[in-house]
């Protein structure tokens, strides 16, 4: 029971947390620099702020790690979009680019960590 | 791209106004949605692999997909070369998190962590104005 309540306050801090990102996002001018905020680490600190409630430093400083795996995989999301977006629509260039996501934080990840 | 036609930082909270509700539950959706999953992995797999989904792209499709509708592809793709930079920043955000939770604590670790990243991010945007030149 205290583990889905965890799950449900990590996803409603999450939701959060990215719409107060977006929201700074949308108001920012030139969208090149607004798109910054497009990967500010909005679930990551509402995850490890909950994290460190719920089970503490040790948990929150793993999950960091795990983190910059995560982030090498959005950089190489966000360049496989921008390539795609040539081609096809937002919505499969990013479709598309989230197998790159998957690949390259979760195939990091194991290669290194494993 | 050229730099002509980029105007100066700034703000602008007239946008603020023009931004459907319903983008905006999109987006919470999004971000509950992807914040879920990486509790339930974290449980399941540890907090080192749920640590990964940590740095999903959570806002970034949902972003593009409503400015390349409400405005145009192009504006889209300069929205994700900002967002090739943030994620570059972001695996600074999650060395200096797992750096300074252990020694400083983490509220500090963290607000440190998003200050890094931040400024990481801004000196990249920088950077490639400058080398995209005038």
């Amino acid at each position: 029971m205290r583990e889905v309540l965890v799950v449900l306050v990590k996803a409603i801090a999450g939701g959060t947390f990215v719409l107060l990102f977006a929201l700074l996002g949308q108001v920012l001018q030139p969208k090149w620099f607004s798109g910054l905020f497009s990967a500010a680490p909005s679930v990551a600190v509402a995850g490890l702020i909950i994290t460190v409630v719920d089970k503490g430093d040790h948990e929150a400083s793993l999950s960091a790690i795990g983190m910059m795996f995560g982030a090498v995989g959005f950089v190489v999301f966000a360049i496989c979009v921008r390539a795609l977006l040539v081609r096809h629509s937002a919505l499969v260039a990013a479709a598309l680019a989230c197998v790159a996501w998957l690949v390259a934080a979760i195939g990091g990840y194991l290669l290194v960590l494993r | 791209m050229s730099k002509r036609d980029q105007p100066a930082v700034g703000i602008s909270l007239s946008a603020l106004r023009e931004v459907p509700r319903g983008d905006l539950a999109i987006r919470f959706a999004f971000g509950a949605g992807i914040s879920s999953i990486a509790a339930i992995i974290s449980y399941v797999f540890g907090a080192r692999f749920g640590g990964v989904f940590l740095a999903f792209p959570a806002i970034l499709p949902a972003t593009l997909t409503l400015i390349e509708k409400e405005e145009s592809k192009r504006k889209a793709e300069d929205d994700d070369i900002g967002a090739i930079l943030g994620a570059a920043a972001l695996i600074l955000f999650g060395g200096l998190a797992w750096w300074l939770i252990p020694t400083i604590g983490a509220p500090g670790a963290i607000a440190v962590a998003v200050f890094g990243w931040l400024s990481a991010a801004a000196l990249f945007y920088a950077v490639l104005r400058v080398v995209s030149g005038p």
